[in-house]
């Protein structure tokens, strides 16, 4: 899996890559929040990836509709045991789909040839 | 050298921070009031000096700020009339400008100018004209929820258009009223002319920046666009500049999302009831 850090360079990398896809991922925020999804081992629902993010979960969610819009996570609704409930409650599932990669691997490339 | 760069960084730093900049334009008014009824020539010769010495400094650095006003915001309007004169902006009908503005209880049916005018780095309004204009750069920027939040934000300065320039007006009054006060009591021109830039500066901020906070308000108040969408983008921008101290006219960027959070917490509040 290519590990990108967000730094300055990723900014500066932002700039030579002037692609709409590549401009939407370099928000700080979406960025944390695709790499908390492609890392984790399984699909992530709002609240946990607002907890690992430390954001407002509105703001997760705002996030997550964009990256769905440009096809880089996919989002499904399913039932989960959250915040200690026994019955299951309906959430909104996210999973990785095959472009993030593909879009992570460009901008490891990028920010290595600003480096 | 080196002496130089941290000098250089402490003025920045005094300039920048906008809560010492308005310190330092109130002390310009109260020590233009001092020397102004004579109180000065009672103090010793030593302390006179090193006061108008100070006063020059404050005065230096309120010049500056009032340049980079004209500069920054006036320059992008001055900018964009000189450059729309040979580059025609392109004109573009967003269905979606119509809607936010309807939700947001006004009328617009104006395009909005797309403008490949390098010296615009952001979107503004000319409250005058009532034309929005974007740099082109900025469309391919952000995701169309967040153009829409900005453009909600920039509808809310036209919709308080009048209301601007009445306080405005306001402003010019209320200036020419404690400049008729200080000549009454100031026997140098120079003082009195410094002293009134400054009173008027500190208004004049003062409104603009809350001009500012209630564009930013107005969209999502009025349910034509998302708070989120608005923060994601201030985000943004915060992450771009290296310092975020606000300017003259628009307050820092992480006071404008913590605001703009206490409406998202409201609201969530309001659906949990």
């Amino acid at each position: 899996m290519v590990t990108v850090k967000y730094c300055s360079n990723v900014v500066t990398a932002m700039k030579i890559i002037d692609e709409g896809t590549a401009q939407i991922v370099m928000h700080p925020v979406r960025f944390k929040i695709l790499q908390c999804v492609r890392e984790a081992s399984g699909p992530l629902f709002v609240e946990q990836i607002a907890k690992a993010v430390e954001e407002h979960p509105r703001l997760v969610s705002h996030h997550l509709d964009v990256l769905q819009d440009i096809g880089l996570i996919d989002c499904k609704y399913g039932l989960t045991k959250a915040k200690g409930s026994t019955r299951g409650v309906a959430v909104r599932l996210c999973s990785p789909t095959p472009k993030l990669t593909e879009v992570f691997h460009d901008i490891a490339e990028a920010v290595a040839e600003v480096k | 050298m080196a002496k130089i760069t941290w000098i250089k960084e402490f003025g920045k730093r005094v300039y920048l921070t906008f809560k010492l900049w308005r310190m330092v334009l109130i002390s310009i008014v109260f020590l233009s009031i001092v020397s102004g009824t004579n109180l000065l020539f009672f103090l010793p010769s030593a302390m006179r000096w090193t006061l108008a010495l100070v006063y020059v400094l404050l005065a230096e650095i309120m010049v500056f700020s009032i340049v980079r006003l004209i500069t920054g915001s006036a320059g992008q309007i001055i900018s964009s009339v000189f450059y729309n004169r040979k580059h025609k902006p392109e004109k573009r009908y967003f269905p979606e400008v119509k809607q936010i503005a309807k939700k947001m209880g006004m009328e617009y049916d104006k395009p909005i100018l797309i403008t490949e005018n390098p010296s615009i780095k952001s979107p503004f309004t000319n409250v005058f004209t009532r034309n929005i204009t974007f740099p082109a750069f900025w469309i391919r920027k952000f995701h169309r929820t967040e153009n829409d939040a900005i453009i909600g934000h920039e509808l809310a300065h036209i919709k308080y258009g009048l209301k601007f320039i009445g306080e405005l007006l306001l402003v010019t009054f209320v200036t020419w009223g404690f400049a008729l006060l200080l000549a009454a009591i100031t026997w140098s021109l120079g003082i009195y002319v410094i002293a009134e830039l400054a009173f008027m500066m500190l208004i004049l901020s003062y409104i603009l920046r809350r001009n500012e906070l209630r564009a930013d308000w107005e969209g999502p108040n009025a349910n034509a666009t998302t708070p989120e969408a608005l923060i994601s983008v201030f985000e943004y921008l915060k992450a771009e500049c290296k310092r975020d101290d606000g300017s003259e006219t628009h307050p820092p960027l992480q006071a404008r999302i913590k605001r703009l959070i206490r409406l998202l917490d409201s609201d969530r509040q309001h659906q949990d009831d």
